[in-house]
């Protein structure tokens, strides 16, 4: 498995051997490319922090993440914008409009899909289905939680597909064990499944009845923890056919992306980009 | 032109023989605040920022320093515990005559950080944005033990009432007020109705010998807690003291 110092210095080496921006490196190889932009863990940070916040003065917002979005979109033919869930709670925009602003937020952004993470259940499940049915543009998708017996029942998919040009991109999305952490109340009938097994499972639809050219996976379980506990690094190590894992849960800041190695020892991206906006995070794939 | 600057380190990794991927990875990409605001996105949010300035403007306090959220303690964790402590109990006294022992807060349920000077009622719903409320809850000594365990095992949680010392072993030492932690006796415990219900873990809060629900939530407590000191010092008071503390540094538990 490549360390992540390895990583850096072959990194190092090409960067250092090429002063081509980019754009130019990129001409000059892509047949087909797709850039993947993502966030997580929002919760609800639409300004900026304030001027006197001791840490994040001035940072985030969604005026300045449109900024960056804009600036992406207009250097790439295919952008992919994906959310990581913890939309909500944190500031009082979500204690005082329920979470509406947000969501039209990420419609207004061009949000792709997100996944559920445990904060979008603080207001009860049913808020959070009429949230989705008459605010959200964009996609939910989770693909271990049965939800059968919840208001969420249809309005979850455990699949979304998308068309980029010629790349067909299949989305899934894994969820936090809600037991201990989401009052019981608010995730009463949620019925949490085995986050590996319920990956592949659809990792495995995505890839051979879909025949999607890339897979991603949206993931609320957090990136690393020192025990045996599920979490993105495991995930990578533990599934097969995933090209990207985009991260959320433990607010992981991130130098970029890690480059992990997965069962059948492919590669497989695992990324996480903050919380509260503070971190845009950019993947950018090539088809040949 | 941003990402001219950071493209130079661009990072070609991995290439997937079979199905001719190339993955392209940037650096993070930080939304500072030299970053231009889109114009349409601030009028978009104008009518509902207009709307909250009622909510959140409000003048609760003054702190001269920053407060921040840290394990094992931190001076914004043990602020926050002091405060719902003096909630927890002065409502416990007057129902039932008692005085309640010890706060245990979750660090991770105090969101942000608490600046230095003028504190909102905006900085307020920042810190405590959930409507969860105080209550206080008596725990037998054995469960005691477990909410210590469990405390130490994550490395530290917003505490008031208490001191918790781990040595080499590692073993440790309670002491609540002046006394060391009486394993046969039960204690009074303010804390949150979201870990009075098993919250993030603290399952030894779920079947508690007694419980009084105060009717107030965290973030009332926080605010009068610190309309308080404020009225009374001028400033909120600082917490500099560390109240959890282990021996061997290298056996703080990482999270």
């Amino acid at each position: 498995m490549p360390t992540r110092r390895q990583f850096l210095r072959n990194s190092a080496i090409l960067a250092g051997g090429a002063l081509l921006t980019p754009d130019e490196l990129w001409a000059a190889r892509a047949e087909q490319s797709l850039m993947i932009l993502h966030t997580n863990d929002f919760h609800s940070r639409l300004d900026s922090f304030p001027d006197n916040h001791p840490k994040y003065a001035g940072q985030g917002g969604i005026a300045r993440l449109k900024t960056l979005m804009d600036e992406a979109r207009s250097k790439n033919e295919h952008c992919l914008l994906l959310d990581c869930g913890d939309v909500f709670q944190g500031t009082p925009y979500f204690n005082r409009f329920g979470g509406v602003p947000e969501y039209k937020w990420m419609n207004m952004a061009g949000y792709e899909a997100t996944t559920l993470g445990n904060h979008d259940f603080d207001m009860g499940m049913e808020h959070l289905a009429g949230l989705i049915r008459n605010h959200a543009r964009f996609g939910f998708v989770n693909c271990n939680y049965g939800l059968v017996n919840t208001p969420l029942n249809t309005l979850i998919q455990p699949r979304h597909l998308v068309k980029k040009g010629r790349l067909k991109i299949g989305i899934t999305g894994v969820g936090v064990n809600p037991e201990g952490l989401i009052p019981a109340d608010l995730c009463r009938g949620v019925v949490y499944k085995d986050p590996v097994k319920s990956v592949q499972e659809q990792v495995d639809i995505l890839r051979n009845k879909e025949k999607c050219d890339v897979v991603v996976v949206l993931s609320h379980v957090g990136f690393e923890y020192p025990g045996n506990q599920i979490s993105d690094r495991r995930l990578a190590a533990e599934t097969h056919g995933i090209d990207v894992i985009l991260g959320g849960h433990t607010h992981t800041f991130l130098e970029a992306p890690i480059n992990a190695v997965n069962k059948k020892n492919s590669p497989v991206i695992v990324s996480q980009a903050g919380w509260a906006g503070l971190q845009l995070g950019h993947i950018k794939l090539s088809f040949k | 032109m941003r990402f001219h600057l950071l493209g130079l380190i661009m990072l070609a990794a991995a290439s997937c023989g079979v199905r001719n991927v190339n993955y392209y990875y940037f650096p993070a990409v930080s939304v500072s605040a030299k970053i231009a605001q889109d114009s349409a996105m601030l009028s978009y949010l104008k009518p509902y920022r207009d709307s909250l300035t009622v909510f959140t403007s409000g003048l609760v306090g003054k702190t001269d320093t920053g407060y921040f959220a840290e394990r094992p303690s931190s001076n914004l964790g043990s602020l926050c515990a002091d405060l719902v402590l003096r909630t927890g109990d002065s409502v416990l006294f007057a129902n039932t005559g008692m005085h309640a022992d010890l706060s245990v807060l979750n660090l991770g349920g105090l969101r942000t950080a608490l600046p230095s000077g003028t504190i909102t009622m905006g900085n307020m719903y920042e810190v405590m944005p959930f409507e969860n409320n105080v209550v206080v809850v008596k725990l037998s000594g054995m469960a005691m033990d477990s909410l210590f365990r469990h405390v130490l095992k994550r490395g530290g949680d917003p505490i008031s009432g208490l001191k918790l010392e781990v040595d080499e072993k590692p073993n440790y030492t309670a002491i609540l007020g002046e006394r060391r932690f009486d394993s046969r006796r039960d204690y009074w415990v303010a804390t949150s109705d979201y870990l009075a219900l098993g919250g993030d873990g603290f399952a030894m809060f779920n079947k508690p010998l007694d419980i009084v629900y105060t009717g107030i939530s965290v973030r009332r407590a926080l605010t009068v807690g610190i309309q308080h000191e404020t009225a009374k010092l001028g400033v909120v008071q600082k917490r500099t003291e560390r109240r959890i503390v282990y021996a061997n540094e290298a056996a703080v538990p990482k999270k």
